[in-house]
């Protein structure tokens, strides 16, 4: 199934309780794009992505993600999907390789040996393979995390708070990684991000999530030329959430 | 790196149990408890080992004075009686076992924080179920296995003399029973591992299954002593009175303590079984059944992706 919107949320809803997580949420997101959604913590950015990875099914409305609906077609959706949660963890006594080659195969691979040997290299991250994850610090633990999330080279790949934690020489890694992967795959990428420095340098296009409703969506390039009275982003991010209150 | 080699594999419930399997090699409480469950094992051989070499003895002492011209009361026994205090260490310490395999199973992947990961993959729950049954059921089986290699060779040494084929077939029947009677328990851990919210709560719960199947339930028919209860002996018959006369009609046949209890009876040539081993052996099965169908459909996505307090 094609389509050129790598992820469509249609009016969808989340409840926990009395408490309202999203509402009627409308977010398109063409292939190709890298899309930051921005927002302050309980925003609803992990509830939006924890519904279109199939995590969570939504208490109204709909999503899709390359045409496949997350409810009636969850399977298609978590073959084409990759996913890094914040604060991935992994099974500490275990080997580097024995949690990749576990999750691996859990997405579809049979043989997954030579796929983990091309992520590893591709993440500059070899060497690694026969250590326990117990020994990693948090800059290697988020490599992992990006090695299981892209081992079955998904098409649209969802990155929690990718940089949360991380030191700045990490950062940087990370951002050139999310970047090739982009570029050099062709990967739409979705993540969900406080740093606003980070998502001028590596995304495409933005949303402002704020109490569960989308206050603003459009490319980065256009957000900046159409607030030009706002010398950054950041500055930009406040006169959005500002104007919503 | 690119998009194209990609071979499929056909289902996730061998990769569950597989990765079920690696987890168990580092776990160390189930290495502690089949570490002791052998332990009981080489400790019944010994019992037995002990018992007939004082029994032995006596008998000599009483033959060298003429007091008996009877023959050696151990020389009529099936050597497979030297098995009768695994029955025992089955239906305790075996249990428990089974019952903390289960909790660690349902915990362990909320442990370690990697529930997400896993149902971000194409597999359903009840696949993810199925696959920690069928690791669970491998693992249990291994253990008995190495159970039943460790009794044959106790034997061996103690009775001086190897099982012969219709005896390993009845000491192999045995331990299929036992593996069918832990299979519930097994199912209960594992539920209340994936359901609980904190994980003293998760082992408590079966626990107390496992007191009132074991205890309270065969007590209800035949107010015995808990200890004899334990005994691998025919069920015993009601006590006086209606209420015991009832609860031993409707709730003796279900009782999984008292059906694996007949079965090993039977099997270990212990006596007479107190019902038939077809019946009580389809009754172990279904019991298995009806657990692992329940852990299929108890199991909740939501549960397992629930915070879990310490």
């Amino acid at each position: 199934m094609d389509s050129k919107y790598a992820i469509r949320m249609n009016k969808t809803g989340m409840h926990f309780g009395q408490k309202q997580a999203l509402a009627d949420l409308d977010l398109d997101v063409a292939e190709g794009e890298i899309f930051g959604l921005l927002g302050h913590n309980g925003a609803g950015k992990t509830t939006a992505v924890s519904i279109i990875t199939t995590l969570l099914r939504p208490t109204s409305g709909t999503a899709e993600v390359c045409g496949y609906d997350i409810m009636r077609q969850a399977k298609e959706v978590r073959r084409i999907i990759g996913y890094l949660p914040e604060n991935v963890e992994f099974y500490n006594r275990l080997t580097l390789e024995e949690n990749l080659s576990y999750f691996a195969r859990l997405s579809g691979l049979s043989k997954p040996e030579g796929r983990i040997r091309d992520v590893l290299d591709f993440l500059d991250f070899k060497g690694h393979e026969k250590e326990r994850l117990e020994t990693f610090s948090k800059g290697m633990r988020q490599r992992a995390g990006i090695a299981q999330a892209i081992m079955h080279m998904p098409k649209v790949l969802f990155l929690d708070e990718p940089t949360s934690g991380l030191d700045p020489q990490g950062v940087i890694n990370l951002r050139k990684i999310i970047i090739s992967l982009n570029r050099e795959l062709g990967m739409t990428i979705f993540m969900n991000t406080h740093s606003l420095s980070e998502v001028t340098k590596t995304c495409t296009n933005i949303g402002i999530l704020r109490e569960g409703r989308l206050l603003y969506q459009n490319s980065l390039e256009d957000t900046m030329k159409a607030f030009p009275g706002e010398s950054s982003l950041e500055d930009i991010y406040l006169h959005i959430d500002s104007g919503y209150e | 790196m690119t998009r194209s080699g990609q071979t499929h594999a056909k289902s996730p419930i061998k990769e569950i149990a597989l990765q079920e399997l690696r987890i168990a090699r580092t776990n160390r409480m189930a290495m502690l408890l089949l570490a002791i469950f052998a332990g009981m094992m080489l400790l019944s051989g010994f019992i037995g080992w002990t018992a007939h070499r004082t029994v032995t003895a006596v008998y000599e002492e009483i033959l060298r004075e003429g007091a008996t011209a009877a023959p050696n009361p151990f020389s009529s026994q099936n050597p497979l009686d030297l098995m009768q205090n695994t029955v025992i260490y089955v239906i305790l310490i075996g249990a428990l076992l089974a019952i903390i395999l289960g909790v660690h199973s349902g915990l362990g992947d909320r442990k370690a924080g990697v529930i997400d990961l896993i149902f971000s993959r194409p597999l359903t729950k009840s696949q993810y179920v199925m696959g920690k049954l069928l690791g669970m059921q491998l693992l249990m089986a291994m253990i008995m296995v190495f159970a039943g290699l460790v009794s044959w060779t106790v034997v061996l040494l103690v009775a001086g003399k190897a099982l012969n084929f219709t005896e390993t077939l009845s000491l192999a029947g045995f331990l299929v029973s036992a593996w069918l009677f832990l299979l519930p328990f097994n199912c209960l851990g594992l539920v209340f591992g994936a359901g609980a919210r904190r994980e003293s709560s998760a082992l408590l719960m079966p626990i107390l299954a496992w007191v009132f199947l074991t205890f309270v339930m065969p007590q209800l028919g035949t107010a015995e002593h808990p200890v004899a209860l334990l005994n691998p002996v025919a069920a015993q018959p009601a006590a006086q009175g209606d209420f015991f006369q009832i609860n031993r009609a409707a709730l003796q046949p279900l009782s999984l303590t008292d059906r694996f209890k007949d079965l090993s009876a039977i099997l270990l040539h212990l006596g007479d079984g107190g019902s038939s081993l077809k019946l009580d052996l389809l009754m172990l099965g279904t019991a298995g059944l009806l657990g692992c169908g329940a852990a299929i459909y108890l199991v909740k996505r939501d549960s397992l992706r629930g915070r879990l307090y310490e």
